[in-house]
């Protein structure tokens, strides 16, 4: 790629400086990607450049930098995207983790309420076994060590909260769907 | 706010390359030119490659005299049927909303 030269030292930092963050924000990115975005970003700078006459090397670079925005900020959306593109086309499972991670605003709602959905069921089953295994559910307690909770299939240690399960189930239910609201809530804050 | 924002950036990125290929720098000069979205132009870039990769636009490097080539952006023929789609709903809409707010 073809870099652009100012002729002043402090215009030459800031237009170095910029690509940089480019270069760095994108790091993640396939060898071709980032050299294509790159590519881009310089374009934009000589092309913003060569339209704007009268002001000096300096004004006019801080300018370019200051209507581009942080590229920090603005290159997000395209990061989640490219990388979820090249994880589904290699196998290499760094390429997975990193997708995951990118698209995890998108993502974290979603496996937030699979795993409350999963838990929620879970209690719900163990209520139903509390009414057909009563034998094998409750809270099993030995020495004030905690062996086990909900049902299960071999029982051992003290059962300790009896004709109270269903009902204390019920209130784990209706306080684990309150903190699923407001993790929503504080999520959707964001 | 932020939302609608975007929503109808990538309207008007459709209905600036309707009649005419554009490259990166030339299409946020029109953009400028015909509304006062105050927007960080680099979000262009992210924007314009999503509408790649959902087949509305193509695009293709032209080198240039100065030897810094400019990538220009066209519109594809899915673009079209879209960009078309997107405006009647927009009359639609604007219809709509006209009526609810007299």
């Amino acid at each position: 790629m073809k870099r652009l030269v100012f002729t002043q030292k402090s215009a030459q930092r800031i237009y170095d400086h910029y690509l940089d963050r480019v270069k760095r924000s994108t790091a993640v990115l396939s060898a071709s990607d980032q050299q294509e975005l790159l590519m881009e970003i310089n374009s934009h700078f000589y092309e913003a450049f060569s339209h704007t006459t009268g002001a000096g090397e300096i004004e006019t670079l801080l300018d370019i930098v200051e209507r581009l925005g942080p590229p920090e900020e603005f290159l997000k959306p395209l990061l989640a995207d490219r990388k979820l593109a090249q994880a589904a086309t290699s196998f290499h499972p760094i390429h997975m983790v990193q997708a995951f991670l990118l698209n995890l605003h998108r993502t974290g709602i979603l496996l937030l309420m699979a795993l409350f959905g999963l838990f929620f069921v879970g209690i719900l089953l163990t209520i139903l076994g509390k009414i057909f295994l009563p034998d094998h559910t409750g809270v099993f307690i030995e020495n004030g060590r905690l062996l086990s909770l909900g049902t299960t299939q071999a029982v051992q240690g003290q059962e300790v909260v009896g004709n109270w399960y269903i009902p204390l189930a019920l209130v784990s239910l209706v306080l684990l769907y309150l903190i699923l609201v407001l993790l929503l809530r504080l999520l959707r804050r964001k | 706010m932020a939302q609608v924002k975007k929503g109808t950036l990538s309207f008007m990125v459709l209905a600036i390359l309707r009649n005419q290929e554009y490259y990166g720098y030339e299409l946020i000069e029109r953009i400028r030119a015909y509304s006062d979205m105050e927007i960080a132009e680099g979000t262009l870039y992210p924007l314009l490659n999503r509408l790649k990769k959902d087949g509305l636009v193509t695009s293709k490097w032209v080198e240039q005299p100065s030897g810094i080539p400019r990538k220009y952006y066209t519109l594809s023929k899915e673009g079209i049927t879209t960009l078309e789609a997107m405006s009647a709903y927009w009359f639609t809409l604007d219809t709509s909303i006209k009526r609810i707010m007299k």
